[in-house]
């Protein structure tokens, strides 16, 4: 019989080290997958933008730099407090781990809330690529190009989120059945790396789409 | 005595800090007329920025050397992606074709 036989370790894993070393991996490899998901995107806006760069300039004047700005800010902090949720996991301590996993899971409804007003905005505004696009200033097509980036941009980075918030709210309620503060802390893990990754895409489409050329 | 491979907190606090002053120094020089650095000191503050969370939030310091690999695969397939794509992108008007070679106007239509 093995010595290092826990309920957690599941029957194909030596140990838990080598279990979290798996889970650990295979997470880093999706997020390699997660880079050229987005890059793609990125790629094309590279491509436009070096195109048409004083239309991209002047479309990125009609984003909400405030709004955006202050999102990168509770993203980053989010983060923050996803990395605490990890330590407090570790050092078993149950109730500051809940805590800390709604902190980091409400920093991301915040998040959410404020890209809603801000497509509302740019719907009201009829920024949105389509047959209701307005632009008064020329190339109106470039424009369009960058508002197309723009939406695809962001509304995957939103997906992301939305679905990382799922996914803290689940740990949450089995961080409070004690799941995660008995010895094997995995899962609160490896959703933080996902939600680092998140962040990060982030801190790239900032100064990209907000900040393109100077305001 | 527990192993933590978790940071001490005050490496979390001094990381959220850095964050947050190059999210101020970003936004900053977004108002700046730099022409061309702008793009140029907007990358490199994301890149820093990007460091700073794998490193510290994603515990790539301290972590294997096989989760550095994994990590920097994706970066390494990304820029294979960039630099191949955008080579063709920008080397297109390299190769202008000379008037002997132009293709006829009515035989490139498929005119008879």
């Amino acid at each position: 019989m093995s010595t290092a036989a826990t309920p957690f370790v599941h029957e194909q894993f030596d140990d838990i080290e080598q279990q979290r070393g798996a889970a650990q991996l295979g997470m880093w490899i999706f997020l390699a997958t997660e880079v050229l998901f987005f890059g793609g995107l990125f790629l094309a806006y590279t491509v436009y933008r070096s195109l048409y760069p004083q239309t991209f300039a002047a479309a990125s004047h009609h984003t909400e730099v405030i709004l955006g700005g202050a999102n990168t800010a509770i993203l980053l902090f989010s983060s923050t407090l996803m990395a605490f949720a990890v330590r407090a996991a570790e050092l078993r301590n149950c109730k500051q781990l809940v805590r800390l996993l709604l902190g980091t899971a409400l920093l991301g409804v915040v998040f959410m809330c404020v890209k809603g007003f801000e497509y509302h905005k740019d719907f009201v505004e009829h920024l949105v690529p389509g047959s209701h696009f307005e632009w008064h200033e020329a190339n109106r097509s470039h424009a369009e190009i960058f508002f197309w980036l723009y939406f695809a941009m962001t509304g995957l980075h939103a997906i992301h989120v939305i679905v990382g918030i799922f996914v803290l709210l689940t740990l949450a309620v089995l961080a409070r059945l004690g799941k995660f503060t008995a010895g094997h802390h995995t899962p609160v893990e490896v959703a933080g790396l996902y939600w680092h990754f998140v962040d990060i895409v982030w801190i790239f489409l900032f100064p990209l789409m907000y900040l393109a050329g100077h305001r | 005595m527990m192993e933590t491979t978790t940071h001490s907190p005050s490496v979390y606090w001094k990381t959220c800090a850095a964050l947050m002053a190059l999210l101020a120094l970003t936004w900053g020089i977004g108002y700046v007329n730099m022409g061309p650095f702008n793009l140029v000191v907007a990358l490199a503050i994301s890149i820093s920025k990007a460091l700073l969370v794998a490193l510290f939030f994603m515990h790539i310091k301290g972590s294997s050397r096989l989760l550095h690999l994994a990590a920097t695969a994706g970066v390494i397939w990304l820029l294979i992606l960039f630099t191949f794509t955008l080579g063709d992108y920008f080397s297109r008007n390299f190769l202008q074709p000379t008037s002997n070679h132009k293709v006829p106007p009515e035989q490139f239509h498929g005119a008879p």
